[in-house]
């Protein structure tokens, strides 16, 4: 018999769950929460001076809480109380949107929230004179009176027609969010229930994932294209909703060139029901970057004798908490700042991380029945969150010596830096506080952090949830990325890929081919995807390890490589996938040279012979070699002298000390560079020739291998620095075939009947999310992402470094 | 290290545009540049103010005896600088026999300064390339050479095509030449206005358009580097000129080897070009991994143009995605690639016009005519211009004609006209105009005769739409109700969000056709196609019906596939029909089949396939679960299921039959009012009516979880 539970009306805030063991960095803070908490029950500002304002931003890594607010020359002085209310344009012919604050509620469709939540939403603009948005879930039928919303038209059309797009304010056409910049929509399939699979037009209880492109917008005329089928159709305004990216400027010019209203940046740490967490980590630049280079660009270009900031409004949002937030947003040239998190923290988000679970204990990212939001509790507690930071808005103003909003949009003069360095500061056009003799930025923070902690639980999370499911991981809200919240641990943790949108389109990772295929040593050597398993010397693992794992590289189509101190019959008998490593010898002995796929030397003592061994190798058994090497700082003139050798492949491994068991090609070597920048370097090298022939390059692979190498992120990295494939170590597939629990340390079984599977399912699962960054960032190739450096941003890394690896900042 | 080039300095210019190519048979007369204008200028609102240019190959009015080195210069400064650079090569044997100073005072930005040069390849090209590094720094660009070719000459500027071609004084009188490709410019960031961002791109005898924004620039950038060039403008289409130039001349690749080079086919497709095209997988591995970082990724549409003394040839190439439209015509004279069919129909009202399949390539010369078309060969070709076809019965209220109008005036006509009343509305001489019928009331009865342009027919909540000739891309886009009826073929993204109504296509329906198709309530959408369809067909489509007849390979007895490849991804409901057989690997997700082998290998190793089984299954003509299935056991196929399945994919029924009784409910209404709408003979329907299906369904959903929710602290 279905068991009836009583419907619990949820009218009050739970308590905020502590997060459990080693500091879990989550950049919504209990902290934070408490704070907007404090906003939504009582209406009033919290942060009632600039010192408030600093010290709200203490402790954080995000690049606005590294930025205070700084008083104008004549400061504080007697004034009547500061107008916050700005107008988002209606340029072409359309009506202007007036906002009583310079604030708009994120896109939250319905589906993603349940009913209730969009309709306090609703209300409350209504209520405070700002706008909300009926996000991509069409438009619920209890608040299409209403006028205070936009209207999403987003890839899958949903719920959308003549009437829908007529309703409300404007059209936000939706191409990207920055919790997943290149990848659609995802509502999972467990809340397409109730009224919203006939709103939505879709099956019921199957995951609806939007096209990560829209397929009528590949190109910057394509979208001015349905810029204007729109307008024509309704009359309505039509804004545009971007990702944070590495185009992001010229995105909001073309925007603004093809007759849009608004521009709608959307950065890292947006809020999302659903989103891979690979994609969120690592695709996007950070939106105070993203506005501040694309208004500054929007200001330099004209068209017809009038800069294009004139025709467009910009609205920023990506985790903004606070009043100082949109502040400091507006003085980086936003009109006005989106916030999605945040009312839903107003009406009661704990930050438990379950949207795409449909298990929101809160009643607001669900569509349980047995849960129910106070629709006018929630109503009013956005409304007060609204009251309380327009109070902040005005106190911060006044002490900021402002009249008025306007005056602070796009005025660089009321930020000052504190903590970033020279680079970054040129980029967001800002003076560092202290003035130019005050000491270059350089904090502990920025540098890279090194072992015990480098495996943090949640990496190891990942890597487990992908060996139970054989899938990307699916993660929804908040983040714990590098550089902004965590901190960076190594040089990937400060690049970003990127996500394509409007100039070329991203490729649909679930449902369109994209291929993941490499091709080694002329052709000798196929891997699936671009990553093998590097073993050798490697105590750690027990024979039997070494076996499933050459099984496995033997089933995925990979390759493992396997010293020939443990090398066995049991080994050998998936030798089609074994590099086998020779260590001292020359040669392999008798029968198991021709039961392997490849050899592998290493490049040590006696440099000298390593011509002939190649060559005598080569000849006997016909088979690729490849040579190892340390990230040594003068790798680009031993990678010459192996490519001389004619090496099939040439691995750049991590150095490890022998002794602790430590990375030691780290910035502050002075004999290794980091794993990175080596490989980067020795990239370019192999591309020239001095006298004219082809570039070694062309004939001999690289490939790049660390024990510190976690997963699809790190991959994707390695190969647009220049790899070929990378190399997993033993960590990971510890971590892999690990159940429960997030320590490397603990005993592992090999041969339990479920490790081969594991294996397996890491494996694809890394495939799926590389496929997931490579779709993202708007290519259906491996192949075409070698060496592609234009495709990664760097956040405020050590300009030197930035040089070395090659790769531009974000923001350019 | 070295410190020859950095990535992180690289400039990024980002475009989109129009692309138009035409090119003379050895029979017929040279064509004129203002015919060129004519037809790129249909194209104008794909492009701007901002950029537009022509290259014409074997002008009658230029001899082709020395190289004419074209440069952008400046200023007088630069010019000496550049001359000076070029005179360097002098002891290397290049020759300078005449030149035009550049005439500052003329020219708004940058002026062409002109030198006639004898000199080898190599020579030629090292000095165009030191001029260009040395008079680039930091993203300035004081002298560019922007054309260096014997048998061809680049016009290009800022402005739209007509600014161009008056300020090359190209009208009066016209020039003629055997070839012109020519191209209007839509730039995202256009930083001043300067003519070396503008298409054309030229080097040696190659000259390129090119629409798209190549997701691969950043991979392509350090290829073209240790080739031998060190200054970009950072333009994508800049590149790939570079690109084809060095395939060809430098790695000596043939035509078509260069152009699957560049567009890389998937590797899954190299069988099938093996067969077509006659290039043996081997040789494809090998173009695919000797130049990794000529390979070029994301959307692109090119027309290349090459001449020397023998032939004039061009080449088109697309992306294997299909980002961009791109569309292919011949007359008795000529050859055509375009953006748009507009700018061919302009020139030639009965030229045969056909989009160009994906991961294809268009190669034609002046003595050779077509060597690929970018259609499978066996193909039956469908062309609404030689189509035997019904008269147009309807009497309109109203009937306006179109030509000279731009799309806003178009709409506002047909607008005023149903404000007064008018039911049945007939347009003539539809030349490319957009959104038409984007905002008509229900039951308004619309009659385009011509060539509508994109867009047609967007959010349609009821009016009858028919066009007497080919309708463009992203027709019917999140149409509600009412009918779309073209008597020719439509090309890509027909039908996009399709959620009620009807869509019926007399010939060809092109790529992601029905895709997001979805039904509610009582609301059945259909789109019935008479020819064929591209690929992606019924991509994401949740409901309603698709059904590609292939009616005349019907007709003739062909057994060739009508549909193109990944047919149905992430289908979730709806009904897909084809007629005909279809290659099993085309249908849904199948992984590469040399991964699955090498897994079903590794199971055998492991003992859990038996030798015959293996061999069995590696016979298969597609490694599809069904087929495979019955030859494993129970382990080995929870094992290899894994490959194949997602959460976020639904299995498909995948039948090749005749039709049965429910099928015959769904689709024989459909059937006879398409019959009855193009006046096709019913000997044919019942030919069509016993014939053998393919029909695509989703499986039944999964159940859906139910567990509780979590116990949260309260």
């Amino acid at each position: 018999m279905k068991k009836i539970r009583a419907v619990k009306t949820i009218n009050s805030y739970l308590r905020i769950p502590t997060p459990k063991g080693v500091a879990r960095g989550e950049f919504w803070s209990p902290d934070r929460i408490e704070y907007m908490r404090q906003l939504s029950e009582t209406g009033k500002a919290a942060i009632r001076s600039l010192d408030d304002a600093a010290q709200y931003a203490a402790n954080s890594r995000s690049l606005r809480d590294r930025i205070r607010l700084s008083p104008a020359e004549n400061g504080r002085g007697e004034r009547p109380q500061p107008d916050i209310s700005v107008q988002l344009n209606g340029f072409n012919g359309t009506k202007p949107i007036p906002l009583a604050a310079p604030l708009v509620w994120g896109d939250m469709s319905f589906g993603a929230i349940h009913a209730e939540a969009v309709k306090a939403l609703v209300r409350s603009a209504e209520a405070t004179g700002i706008l909300s948005g009926t996000g991509e879930g069409g438009l619920h039928p209890d608040i299409r009176h209403l006028k205070r919303f936009n209207v999403q038209w987003a890839s899958a059309r949903f719920g959308v027609d003549l009437e829908t797009l007529k309703s409300g304010s404007a059209i936000f056409i939706k191409i990207g969010q920055g919790a997943k910049p290149g990848i659609g929509g995802h509502l999972p399939g467990m809340k397409v229930v109730g009224d919203i699979p006939s709103t939505r037009r879709i099956p019921e209880g199957r995951d609806a994932i939007s096209p990560a492109p829209h397929h009528d917008i590949y190109s910057i005329e394509d979208l001015g294209q349905r810029i204007w089928a729109l307008k024509l159709a309704t009359g309505q305004p039509v804004y545009v909703k971007v990702a944070a990216t590495n185009y992001v400027p010229y995105v909001a010019c073309g925007i603004a060139r093809m007759g849009g209203d608004g521009v709608v940046i959307d950065g890292h740490l947006a809020g999302t029901g659903a989103t891979p967490e690979v994609i969120r980590d690592n695709v996007g630049i950070p939106i105070e970057i993203a506005v501040a280079a694309s208004d500054q660009m929007l200001r330099e270009q004209m068209m017809d004798g009038e800069p294009l900031r004139n025709r467009v409004s910009i609205i920023a949002g990506g985790g903004v908490t606070s009043s100082t937030d949109m502040l400091k947003l507006a003085a980086l040239g936003a009109d006005a700042s989106m916030m999605g998190t945040g009312p839903l923290i107003a009406m009661g988000c704990v930050m438990v991380h379950r949207c795409h679970t449909g298990k929101c204990p809160t009643a607001l990212a669900t569509q349980k029945p047995h849960r129910l939001l106070d629709i006018d509790w929630a109503t009013e507690r956005c409304i007060q969150f609204v009251n309380g930071l327009k109070e902040e808005i005005e106190l911060l103003l006044d002490e900021l010596g402002y009249d008025s909003m306007n005056q602070l949009i796009g005025n660089r003069n009321a930020l000052k830096a504190i903590n970033l360095n020279d680079e970054t500061l040129e980029i967001l056009g800002l003076e560092r506080a202290g003035g130019r003799s005050a000491p270059k930025s350089r904090t502990e923070t920025d540098e890279p952090t090194e072992a015990p902690d480098f495996w943090t639980p949640w990496r190891i999370n990942h890597i487990k949830a992908n060996a139970d499911t054989g899938e990307a991981l699916i993660t929804s809200m908040g983040s714990q990325s590098p550089p902004f919240v965590e901190p960076p641990r190594v040089i990937c943790d400060w690049l970003r890929s990127d996500g394509a949108q409007v100039t070329r389109p991203s490729v649909d990772p679930y449902r369109e081919e994209i291929e993941t295929s490499v091709y080694l040593a002329g052709g000798k050597t196929r891997l699936a995807s671009p990553c093998f398993f590097d073993l050798s010397r490697y105590d750690r693992l027990e024979p039997e390890a070494h076996a499933l794992i050459a099984r496995t590289a033997s089933a995925v189509g990979a390759l493992a490589v396997v010293s020939m101190d443990v090398m066995d019959e049991r080994i050998a008998r998936y030798g089609r996938a074994v590099a086998l490593d020779l260590m001292s010898e020359d040669a392999p002995p008798a029968g198991m040279g021709e039961q392997v796929a490849a050899f592998l030397i290493e490049d040590r003592a006696d440099r000298d012979r390593l011509p002939l061994r190649v060559e005598s190798l080569k000849r006997a058994y016909g088979k690729p070699v490849f040579v190892r090497t340390p990230p040594i700082r003068n790798i680009h003139r031993r990678v010459k002298r192996l490519a001389d050798a004619h090496v099939d492949a040439i691995i750049i491994r991590d150095e490890v000390n022998a002794e602790t068991g430590e990375v030691v090609s780290d910035l502050s070597s002075d004999q290794h560079y980091p794993l990175e920048i080596a490989l980067s370097i020795a990239d370019m090298a192999m591309r020239f020739s001095e006298n004219g022939e082809t570039a070694a390059r062309c004939r001999v692979n690289l490939l790049a291998s660390s024990e510190r190498l976690r997963g699809a992120d790190d991959i994707f990295k390695l190969i647009a620095l220049g790899a070929d494939a990378a190399g997993i170590g033993d960590a990971a597939l510890i971590a892999a075939v690990g159940r429960a629990g997030g320590d490397l340390d603990d005993e592992v079984d090999f041969e339990s009947p479920d490790a081969p599977i594991r294996l397996e399912n890491y494996y694809w699962a890394t495939q799926k999310e590389l496929k997931l960054l490579l779709g993202a960032a708007g290519t259906s190739s491996v192949t075409t992402l070698l060496g592609s450096r234009e495709l990664l941003r760097s956040v405020d890394l050590d300009p030197n470094a930035r040089e070395l690896l090659d790769v531009k900042p974000a923001g350019r | 290290m070295p410190a020859r080039f950095r990535h992180d300095k690289i400039p990024i210019h980002h475009d989109g545009c129009g692309v138009l190519g035409i090119l003379a048979k050895s029979h017929a007369p040279p064509i004129r540049s203002d015919e060129t204008l004519t037809a790129i200028e249909c194209a104008r609102f794909r492009g701007s103010k901002f950029g537009a240019g022509f290259t014409g190959f074997k002008i009658d009015a230029f001899p082709e005896k020395y190289v004419t080195l074209r440069t952008f210069v400046l200023n007088n400064e630069a010019y000496a600088e550049a001359r000076k650079t070029l005179e360097s090569f002098a002891p290397e044997g290049l020759q300078i026999v005449h030149e035009t100073p550049p005439d500052f005072a003329s020219a708004s930005t940058m002026a062409t300064w002109e030198a006639y040069v004898l000199a080898d390849d190599e020579i030629l090209f090292n000095a165009a390339m030191e001029i260009n590094a040395r008079l680039e720094a930091d993203g300035v660009f004081r002298a560019r050479v922007y054309s260096s070719a014997k048998h061809h000459v680049t016009f290009k500027g800022v402005g739209y095509p007509s600014d161009v071609a008056e300020e090359y004084g190209m009208l009066d009188p016209a020039l003629s030449a055997r070839m012109w490709i020519a191209h209007t410019r839509q730039p995202t960031n256009s930083p001043g206005a300067y003519p070396i961002w503008s298409h054309p791109f030229s080097l040696m005898e190659w000259s390129i358009v090119h629409n798209g924004d190549v997701s691969s620039f950043g991979g392509n950038i350090p290829f073209m580097r240790s080739a031998g060039v060190e200054s970009v403008v950072g333009n994508d289409s800049e590149l790939i000129c570079c690109l084809i130039d060095y395939l060809t001349r430098v790695e000596q690749l043939s035509l078509p080897e260069a152009a699957l080079t560049l567009t890389s086919p998937y590797e899954r497709w190299w069988k099938r070009i093996e067969a077509d095209e006659g290039i043996d997988e081997q040789r494809l591995q090998q173009l695919a991994m000797n130049y990794v970082g000529s390979h070029l990724d994301g959307p692109f549409a090119v027309v290349a143009g090459h001449a020397d003394d023998e032939d004039v040839h061009m080449l088109g190439i697309i992306d294997r995605l299909k980002f961009r439209p791109f569309v292919v015509g011949e007359d008795e004279d000529r050859i055509y690639l375009a953006s748009e069919e507009c700018e061919i129909r302009v020139l030639s009202p009965n030229a045969a016009v056909w989009g160009c399949d994906p991961g294809r390539y268009v190669l034609a010369s002046g003595k050779e005519g077509f060597i690929e078309r970018g259609l499978a060969p066996n193909r039956v070709m469908f062309e609404f211009t030689n189509l035997k076809r019904p008269a147009d019965k309807s009497t309109p209220d109203a009937v306006i004609d179109a030509t000279g109008m731009e799309y806003e005036t178009l709409n506002r006509e047909i607008r005023k006209v149903s404000e007064d009343g008018a039911k049945n509305i007939h347009i003539l001489r539809v030349r490319g105009q957009r959104y038409l019928a984007v905002n008509l009331p229900p039951e308004t009865h619309l009659t385009l005769h011509g060539a509508p342009g994109n867009c047609l027919a967007n959010f349609n909540e009821g009016a009858h739409i028919s066009v007497w000739g080919n309708a463009a891309d992203d027709t019917a886009d999140t149409m509600h109700d009412g009918s779309i009826t073209i008597h020719g073929s439509a090309r890509d993204v027909l039908g996009q969000a399709l959620q009620g109504g009807r869509i019926y296509v007399r010939g060809d329906i092109g790529n992601r056709a029905g895709i997001l198709m979805r039904q509610y309530v009582d609301r059945r959408p259909v789109i019935m196609a008479g020819g064929r369809a591209g690929n992606y067909l019924g991509e994401y489509m949740s409901g309603g019906t698709i059904a590609v007849l292939g009616l005349a390979e019907l007709e003739c007895g062909s057994d060739a596939q009508i549909v193109g490849d990944f047919v149905a991804p992430g289908m979730l409901g709806g009904r897909i029909y084809i007629r005909g057989k279809v290659d099993r690997g085309c249908v849904g997700y199948v992984p590469n089949r040399v991964d699955v082998e090498s897994y079903l290998e590794t199971l055998q190793i492991d003992g859990l396939i038996a030798d015959g089984a293996l061999r069995q299954i590696m016979a298969l003509p597609a490694l599809t679960l069904d087929l495979m299935e019955p030859l494993l056991e129970e382990e080995a196929i929870l094992r290899v299921r894994r490959l194949y399945d997602s959460k976020y994919r639904m299995p498909l029924i995948v039948r090749e039959a005749p039709l049965d009784e429910e099928d015959i409910e769904v689709l024989a209404p459909h059937i006879d009012r398409f019959f009855e709408t193009f006046g096709l003979e019913e000997e044919l329907k019942a030919k069509l009516l016993d014939a053998v299906f393919t029909r695509v369904l989703a499986a039944p959903r999964m159940a859906l979880e139910t567990d509780p929710p979590p116990v949260i602290e309260e």
